[in-house]
């Protein structure tokens, strides 16, 4: 058995959003029963800026700038986590990095029919004029975790523990069962430095390719897209606070309000890898900007034109300018794949977020996932640190399992769905092309008109809130 | 969470019991086959001792013997968690630090077994005593502390290190052989296998567990006098049991035991269930009682007074598997009883 350097109660591999939820929602309750978590993390937080807040807030007034060119849309039932008492986070993250969004408009190749979801579909909520959700910045959401953890980390004596490095290796004492990381800066870090920390329970949140899941030998099932996705932040002729998102037959392309008042946009573009490769490192800057906006107003997106044509309305969304971001890149893109596994946990290791579903960006719904991984997972680790119940128990991971596997796999399947509704496409102007656009136009305004299928896009959508 | 508050069905019981024996000795069950039991007077019966013995292997494993115990385990421990908090049972002297909400409480945890209710409560912060007549789960309950402090053992040098939760389960825990009776004349079944000369009677607890266990006695009542007995004045003692009820034959024996099989043939005789308001109305009229003890020396000193503060029913969710409080005690319930002060 090796010598172990670290006993805690839970370790936490990955320091993205989902991982770093995770701690926020256990420190108080660590801190209130002595237990001690333990947050790993490949890289170190940037040191903490005293006064640069206020100077960001300074320079908002004046230009708003985005911190980088990644953005999540937040729904209503994570906002409601991310505000809760035990994870306080919502409010650290500066109003203007979260924009809401009251009304989403979808559509299709044809620039018609427009399909429209409102705030008002949350019929369940008791909220005035609800928004369907906030765009948030990554880099924002991550330092106002960062934050949270921080104010709870000055007591000694329990709280989250950091600790910089990789997962290398991963075994179980012989005796106890407890799983023992091994952690370093990279596999040529000396013996003496490899941390080892056992931990009564590991979660495992460190991303789609997660090493962790690999090393519990949970298996994954994967499926590339053979898509991926462009994103850049530009300014739109007007602010507006619509999420647009038209399907076109490489992928779908969204608008995203940003900066507060939606004075700049987020672009999400999943499409054809050759097509992406062109758009981020080839298409100049004025070049972009047409493409997006060709591909955005064109009356029939499948048929090409050169000349980009006028949006239809001046409430339609147009792209005048690319905006360069804190921190580059100003354009980047992304490979997309379809990834879950059948079994989220194992001898005591459990997986939330991305290293335990994978899906398209296409509803914004990623983070939300691993969100409300991890609200179940922490609401069952703090009672059970309550009633003195060891947090590695299988019973505790197999309700987890229980309460989040059929969701996420039902939302998994969904995005799938929806994508292939829209990918479904058939040689030109066949007559079967036409009775398949003719299909398509249909249930896209069934789900404007019909308040019962529309309610449940939205409900799907928000997260039930 | 509703739980059934006693006051009312206490005072009701007796009532409804035909003979009222409040302040009349119990008549001895005398059973057969004792010559096999410990040589002195215990109240644990050697046949269900041998029984015990035989599970000790799986008291941890999931879908074993003890599983349904770990199924009821977080709302026993929420219960005796909760009841600590409400009746003050902390001492004051403890300045409430927020990491150990049962800090300095001692819990004496009598019929422990491989020590399922004994680590959550150590890891809660209390210094707790595992007491139980069989050998070979105490070796398991153990065996289990000896696990973690190898496992620990070399991160012991930075003190930080190692989590408060681990800690406290190691340090204050330990685990003794022995019967109650045992127990409270300073003895050790495992250190003497005659009587010890003058043992010392061990220190008072505030707060003493019996779970799952009365419904394995021979003599419940002087099981109960010498629970009390234990307790220091103020002191609360949980008590888990099975209501000698037909749901509790159906659903305790019948489908437990011959359906599901998820308790093993024979653990539980039926006869021995005790319902509800007997046992409120034994607990009330302990202090009237003798004990049972057969000793030549005469009269023990009679048992403290009782008074019951709490019932609730441990019901299955059958959705989940776990179990909940509920106001349903005609299965298992659990209850609370508080040892009066003497000047009261
Ligand atoms: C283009 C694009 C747009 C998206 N838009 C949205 C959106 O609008 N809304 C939405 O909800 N979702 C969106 N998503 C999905 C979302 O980004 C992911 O679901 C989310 O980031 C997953 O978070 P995570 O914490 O699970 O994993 P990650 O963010 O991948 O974090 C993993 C962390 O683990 C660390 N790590 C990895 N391996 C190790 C190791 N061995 N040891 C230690 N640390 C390790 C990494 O450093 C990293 O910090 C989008 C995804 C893409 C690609």
């Amino acid at each position: 058995m090796s010598r172990i350097t670290r006993a805690v109660d839970v370790a936490i591999v990955g320091g993205g959003l989902v991982g770093m939820a995770v701690a926020a929602g256990l420190a108080d309750a660590a801190r209130a029963v002595g237990a001690t978590v333990a947050l790993v993390d490949a890289s170190a937080w940037p040191p903490a800026e005293g006064g640069r807040r206020e100077s960001v807030r300074d320079q908002a007034e004046e230009a708003y700038r985005p911190e980088s060119v990644r953005t999540s849309s937040i729904t209503p039932a994570a906002r409601d986590f991310l505000n809760s008492d035990a994870v306080d986070v919502w409010r650290r993250v500066p109003i203007e990095r979260r924009t809401p969004f009251r009304t989403m408009k979808v559509y299709g190749r044809r620039r018609h029919p427009v399909m429209r979801f409102e705030g008002r579909d949350r019929v369940w909520s008791d909220e005035d004029d609800p928004p369907l959700g906030w765009i948030v910045e990554n880099t924002s959401l991550l330092q106002a975790m960062r934050e949270r953890l921080l104010t709870s980390t000055d007591d000694e004596r329990a709280g989250v523990q950091r600790l910089v490095g990789q997962v290398q290796q991963l075994d179980w004492d012989a005796s106890t069962g407890w799983p023992l990381l091994h952690i370093a800066r990279d596999a040529s870090t000396p013996a003496a430095r490899v941390e080892r920390v056992a931990a009564r329970l590991v979660v495992a949140a460190d991303g789609g390719r997660s090493s962790v899941r690999r090393l519990a030998d949970l298996s994954w099932y994967t499926q590339p897209y053979h898509q991926e996705a462009v994103v850049a932040v530009v300014h739109t002729r007007q602010p507006h606070d619509t999420a647009w998102q038209r399907f076109l037959s490489t992928g779908p392309l969204a608008v995203l309000p940003m900066g507060g008042r939606g004075q700049c946009s987020n672009i999400v573009w999943s499409t054809t890898p050759d097509e992406a490769h062109w758009l981020v490192q080839e298409a100049s800057e004025a070049a972009f900007l047409h493409e997006v906006n060709r591909a955005l107003h064109a009356e029939d997106a499948e048929r090409l034109q050169v000349e980009a044509p006028a949006p239809p309305s001046s409430d339609w969304p147009e792209a005048t300018e690319l905006v360069a971001p804190r921190t580059p890149p100003t354009r980047a893109h992304f490979p997309l794949h379809l990834g879950h596994a059948p079994r989220y946990y194992r001898n005591h290791v459990v997986l939330v977020g991305d290293a335990a579903h994978v899906v398209h960006p296409l509803a914004g719904q990623g983070v939300n996932l691993g969100l409300a991984d991890a609200e179940s997972l922490c609401r069952r680790v703090t009672a059970a640190w309550h009633s003195g119940r060891d947090v590695g128990e299988e019973a505790l991971l197999a309700a987890y399992q229980t309460e989040r596997l059929p969701q996420n796999a039902l939302m998994l399947a969904s995005l799938h769905g929806i994508r292939s509704w829209f990918a479904w496409r058939l040689a030109e102007d066949t007559p079967l092309a036409q009775a398949a656009d003719a299909v398509r136009s249909l249930g896209m305004q069934a789900a404007t008109h019909w308040t019962p299928l529309r309610r449940l896009f939205v409900q799907m959508a928000t997260g039930g809130k | 969470m509703r739980v059934h508050r006693v006051g009312s069905l206490t005072r009701l019981a007796p009532m409804r019991r035909a003979p009222v024996r409040t302040c009349n000795p119990r008549p001895r069950q005398r059973r057969r086959g004792t010559s096999t039991s410990p040589p002195f007077h215990s109240s644990v019966d050697a046949e269900q001792l041998r029984r015990f013995d035989a599970y000790s292997g799986s008291w941890w494993s999931a879908g074993g013997p003890a599983s349904l115990l770990a199924r009821m385990n977080p709302c026993r421990v929420s219960f005796i968690r909760r009841c600590i908090e409400r009746y003050g049972i902390r001492p004051s002297s403890a300045t409430t630090p927020l990491d150990t909400p049962l800090a300095g409480v001692r819990v004496l945890d009598v019929g422990c077994g491989g020590g399922l209710v004994s680590e959550p409560l150590a890891r809660l912060g209390a210094q707790v005593t595992g007491l139980d007549a069989s050998a070979e789960a105490i070796a398991v309950a153990r065996a289990r502390q000896e696990q973690l402090r190898q496992l620990v053992a070399n991160a012991e040098g930075a003190e930080v290190s190692v989590s408060a939760t681990v800690r406290r389960q190691l340090q204050p825990l330990q685990y003794r052989v022995g019967t109650l009776e045992s127990y409270l004349e300073g003895d050790s079944m495992a250190s003497s296998a005659d009587r010890a000369p003058a043992p010392t009677p061990p220190a008072p607890v505030d707060v003493l567990t019996a779970l799952e266990i009365v419904e394995h006695v021979t003599a419940p009542r002087a099981f109960l006098q010498n629970a009390a007995r234990a307790l220091r004045p103020g002191g609360l003692l949980i008590l888990s049991t099975i209501d000698r009820s037909a749901a509790a034959y159906v659903g305790g024996i019948l489908v437990a035991e011959y359906v599901l099989g998820v308790v093993p043939r024979g653990t539980h005789d039926w006869r021995r269930f005790i319902q509800p308001e007997e046992m409120c109305e034994a607990l009330l009229s302990l202090h009237c009682a003798e004990t049972d003890a057969e000793d030549a020396s005469g009269t023990a000193p009679s048992a403290p007074r009782m008074e019951v503060l709490e019932m609730a029913g441990l019901v299955p969710d059958w959705r989940t598997g776990a179990f909940r409080l509920s106001a349903n005690t005609s299965v298992n319930y659990i209850l609370a009883a508080r040892r009066v002060n003497d000047f009261d």
